[in-house]
């Protein structure tokens, strides 16, 4: 009995320990890294966080937007083209660069509503490619392959001050994620999911959720987007084509789509690991494609349910001896 | 059943341990011995990933060619001190964050400040880092796009004609061995730079005499099957057909769609693609008319480094292949720089470079302009061999043609 | 004119081309119910195989090009035992699965072979003229082979025992067992099926255009769209998608540019299946 009431006090403050140490962690680390390469992928892995973690949002009520990647462009862009043709301030065209993907989400949210699963997936993934060849053709304005330059920075050289900003941006884009979820708002998109039939029994207007979570999913998107054109200062729709969704995809599945913490996990590993092997050079897709391979047969529920797998494996164990000694 | 996960898991660890023990491995013994000489890095910006691979990895080879050349012959002197060239290669995985990041890991990680550029288009995710850390950026061609090389890049060198530099030798060309030629029908890949490319390329062969007829048929990076295009161009009524830029996989489906449609118009390109190349891909029957700029084997005036260079790749490749130097032309530029102003300081090498008149190129004697073309005087034009298929389909060589970009 | 008739045949040897990819998408969707990404790779890979075996070997184009079919063939066996069916029909994992199978073959073309930009032999080389017309024969011959072989393919789906078995499985799997038919045994044969019918495009293309490392990521695009298009449960409709994205294909670019006419494409596609979900043909899925 003891036993059980000191591990459940345990356990109570475990979550809040490990999550406020990995904060301390975080905030502490550019001290620690001297390396500017280094902080340019922890950046880059925070930027796909809030894109992952957007995209599980979405999935979460049935959707599979294979276009994610393209919203993430959309954003990009237009906060590229604003701050760099038109001179507007950066601070006012990330926000705006999130709007305008927030906005041909709803817009096309209301057609697409009306597909499920696999034909949801497929048109998504085709409005994608449409999109990206819309901005190709729009020549010197996007600067199509060769990419658009001399987009003006956020900061200056030195790569702190994105560090800190991409990490308050995230932790802000996750919080509010987080909150979505675990509401009435969560709540109902998964039942849309699970029987969109009973749950539009119950009075849940199906077409108005979807729309709802589309438009806030590519709003972060976007939103990732613009802040990613800011920091890298050069765009080119290669950046956000279907492999690049399916990569995404990937970060999401790789992590777990069931749990909050699998985008961020899976975006973190499929990120930074690969950066280990790159003195390998010509073979570090290999590497990736073990790391792929390994999780999915090993871990089928992805990363985020490796201590499920640990903690079943261990039950299992115990079961084992006890069933032996007896 | 749980036994069996644990065993693969197990496997799955062993084996990405294997293969990433197996490269370590190579690497270590591949060290060249250092005695008294030292190791001069010089970071290489390489698509070693991603759809630009096959071709960049194969100008990354010529480059470690002309690197062991130099390597045989001494080496690099600065100041009594012996160095032995080495390039850095960093994978830009065919995409422009790709190049950015791997600029970032060379010049901020690893320290070096001398860079050799990445090809095509990808040059102006390189600028930013480099400019901001003052590390001499060599290119190895120019698209003429805003970033790549202009006022915002002092640091920025470039080695090679580059695509307007390409055109005018092909024009010259024309002018000289095929007078007849009085207006052609132009294409290109349509990748955001024929905007920039159109109007100089078109003035300069308009002066030149050379009609350029309708504006220029783009056509699209991805494009697998050329045959609307070649019917675009059946459309223009034009003496001949000038293909500006594209890569091998482009320009020879090309070539094959327009002959296969019954033209027989004259084929140039002022991008490299061997005539072995359009035989292979074509076939013997349709393989006539065409010129490109690229150098061969044994031809008159071939500077003896550039012979040397042909010979060792073509002995290890086993056939002819399309040989760019774009980058080796960088690497050799920077080496004569080095050991002239005697200094491996980014800034000095820069002051020193711009205010050459000429330099040595693989391909001759290059000549620094570019203050009207790309607003900087930091590009080096050189001499360009042509290689042509005539009438017949045999392979003949051209001629060199000097050039000069202002 | 003579534009018209070489756009024309264009568009029926490049149709027939794309149609030999998606049907083999198809057969292995609709036995499997997966997406399968890998399948591009799969036509590139044995475009390269094809070349080996040819240019290599020195083996007889035709020989070469049944080898090839044979041992891609066997590989789509493999890829369903070991990498298909442990994912127990789950999407995204065949999904991550399928994209590591695509990384792996690409980088291993690109390390190994991927310099040499090559072609196979053409299978049939010179112009057919006929008047002022002329024609590639190997145009004429590529369509003629695929054409050959969908039609053979039809012949197996309809008439024979194994088509029958594939077509039940494919109607519903558990009333498909329960008649007696071993899904595992006739799932392995239709991925099979399907990665010959990549191989035999792959083949095709590579003489028909040229070889590249990545030719695969346009060609599962183009399957992906006739599926769409077609709906998914019927064979015929491949047939008409097929025609209508070649020619789209060979028609558009000659008037517009490659990203417009990428563009309008694309958007048919997508305004296709927002009024119609599930295409021309096909029957309704159950979600």
């Amino acid at each position: 009995m003891i036993e059980k009431q000191i591990s459940r006090r345990g356990r109570k403050l475990a979550k809040p320990a490990v999550y406020g140490g990995i904060v301390i962690i975080l905030t502490l680390l550019p001290l620690f890294i001297k390396s500017s390469y280094w902080l340019h992928v922890l950046i880059l892995t925070l930027i796909y966080i809030i894109v992952t973690a957007s995209f599980r949002l979405i999935a979460i009520s049935g959707q599979f937007s294979l276009a994610h990647a393209a919203f993430m462009g959309i954003g990009a862009y237009t906060s590229a083209v604003l701050s760099r043709w038109f001179g507007w301030s950066v601070w006012l065209t990330i926000p705006l660069g999130a709007l305008a993907a927030m906005v041909i989400g709803a817009l096309i949210g209301y057609p697409f509503a009306r597909l499920r699963a696999v034909y949801y997936a497929l048109v998504s993934l085709f409005f994608g490619i449409g999109v990206l060849q819309i901005i190709n053709a729009l020549g010197i304005w996007t600067g199509s392959y060769q990419g658009l330059t001399g987009i003006p920075p956020l900061f200056g050289a030195s790569k702190i001050p994105y560090y800190y900003f991409f990490l308050g941006l995230t932790s802000l884009c996750l919080l509010v994620m987080y909150r979505l979820e675990f509401c009435r708002i969560g709540t109902t998109l998964k039942a849309i999911a699970q029987s969109y039939l009973v749950a539009g029994s119950v009075g849940v207007n199906e077409v108005r959720y979807r729309i709802l979570v589309l438009a806030i999913g590519c709003f972060f998107a976007g939103l990732a987007g613009a802040g990613y054109a800011q920091y890298n200062l050069v765009l080119s729709n290669l950046s956000f084509n279907f492999m690049a969704t399916l990569w995404i995809v990937m970060y999401a599945i790789i992590g777990g789509l069931n749990s909050f913490a699998g985008p961020i996990i899976g975006a973190a590993v499929l990120i930074i690991i690969p950066e280990f092997a790159r003195d390998l050079k010509m073979y570090t897709p290999y590497v990736a494609a073990a790391l792929l391979l390994i999780v999915v047969y090993v871990i089928p529920q992805g990363l985020a349910g490796l201590p499920e797998v640990i903690r079943s494996w261990y039950i299992r164990r115990k079961a084992k001896k006890v069933s032996h000694a007896s | 059943m749980e036994r069996r996960r644990l065993l693969t898991l197990i496997g799955g660890i062993c084996l990405i341990l294997i293969m990433v023990a197996l490269p370590f491995m190579t690497a270590c013994a591949e060290e060249k011995p250092t005695g008294e000489a030292e190791t001069l890095q010089l970071g290489y910006l390489v698509s070693l990933t991603g759809w630009f691979a096959p071709l960049d990895i194969l100008q990354f080879e010529e480059c470690d060619t002309l690197c062991q050349i130099i390597n045989e012959q001494g080496g690099v002197t600065v100041g009594g001190q012996q160095y032995y060239l080495e390039l850095v290669a960093e994978d830009c995985k065919s995409s422009l964050e790709g190049v950015t990041a791997a600029c970032n890991r060379l010049v901020l990680d690893k320290g070096l400040k001398l860079i050799i550029g990445p090809v095509a288009f990808f040059s102006s995710a390189a600028a930013p880092v480099c400019e901001a850390n003052q590390a001499l950026h060599v290119l190895g061609y120019s698209c003429r796009t805003p970033g790549e090389l202009d006022t915002t890049t002092p640091y920025g060198f470039l080695s090679h004609n580059g695509a307007i530099g390409n055109a005018m030798a092909l024009c010259e060309y024309l002018k000289e061995e095929h007078p007849e030629i009085k207006s052609i029908v132009c294409t290109s890949i349509d990748d955001g730079a024929i905007p920039y490319l159109e109007p100089v390329i078109n003035e300069y062969f308009e002066d030149n005499g050379i009609d350029v007829v309708g504006s220029w048929i783009p056509f699209a990076t991805d494009c697998v099957d050329f045959s609307p295009i070649a019917a675009r161009i059946k459309a223009v009524d034009a003496d001949a057909i000038y293909l500006e830029r594209g890569s091998v996989e482009h320009i020879a489906p090309c070539f094959k769609a327009v002959r296969e449609l019954g033209d027989k118009r004259f084929f140039f390109t002022s991008s490299t693609c061997a005539c072995q190349d359009i035989i292979t891909i074509a076939g013997e029957d349709l393989a006539y008319n065409y010129a490109a700029n690229q150098p061969i084997s044994g031809a008159p005036g071939n500077p003896p480094l550039l012979e040397e260079l042909i010979t060792r790749l073509t002995n290890k490749y086993g056939t002819t292949r399309s040989m760019w130097f774009q980058t080796t032309n960088a690497v050799y530029e920077l080496v004569q720089v080095i050991q002239a102003a005697q200094s491996l300081d980014p800034t000095v090498l820069k002051d020193y470079w711009e205010k050459l008149e000429t330099i040595e190129t693989p391909f001759g004697t290059g000549r620094l302009g570019g203050l009207e073309t790309y607003g900087i005087r930091h590009a080096v034009s050189h001499p360009l061999p042509v290689n042509v298929l005539d009438e017949n389909g045999d392979i003949h060589f051209g001629g060199w043609y000097e050039v000069y970009v202002p | 004119m003579e534009l018209a008739v070489a756009t024309l045949v264009n568009a029926l040897a490049l149709s027939s081309i794309y149609i030999v990819v998606a049907l083999g998408f198809v057969l292995i969707f609709s036995i499997l119910n997966i997406l399968n990404i890998a399948h591009g790779a799969i036509y590139m890979i044995s475009g390269y195989l094809g070349w080996q075996l040819v240019m290599g070997f020195g083996l007889n184009q035709w020989l070469g090009l049944l080898l090839t079919v044979l041992i891609v063939g066997a590989f789509g066996i493999f890829l369903e035992k070991f990498c298909f069916r442990p994912q127990a029909g789950d999407f995204n994992r065949t999904l991550i699965v399928c994209v590591a199978i695509v990384m792996i073959l690409q980088q291993t073309i690109v390390i190994t072979v991927g310099y040499k930009v090559q072609s196979l032999p053409a299978f049939a080389s010179g112009l057919l003229t006929a008047g002022p017309l002329s024609v590639s024969a190997e145009r004429l011959v590529t369509f003629l082979i695929s054409a050959a072989l969908l039609a053979v393919i039809v012949w197996l789906i309809n008439r024979t025992k194994l088509g029958q078995q594939i077509q039940a499985i494919a109607q519903n799997r558990e009333g498909a067992s329960l008649q007696g038919i071993n899904i595992n045994r006739i799932s392995g044969l239709t991925c099979a099926m399907g990665c010959g019918l990549a191989a035999v495009a792959g083949c095709l293309m590579g003489a028909y255009l040229n070889l590249g490392a990545f030719m695969g990521d346009y060609i599962l695009v183009k399957a992906l769209m006739i599926v769409i298009l077609s709906g998914i449960g019927s064979i015929g409709g491949i047939f008409f998608a097929g025609l209508i994205i070649g020619t789209l294909d060979a028609t558009l670019p000659v008037f517009l540019s490659g990203a417009i006419s990428q563009a309008i494409a694309v958007g048919i596609i997508v305004i296709v299946m927002v009024f119609r979900p599930r295409g021309f043909f096909g029957r309704e899925m159950e979600m």
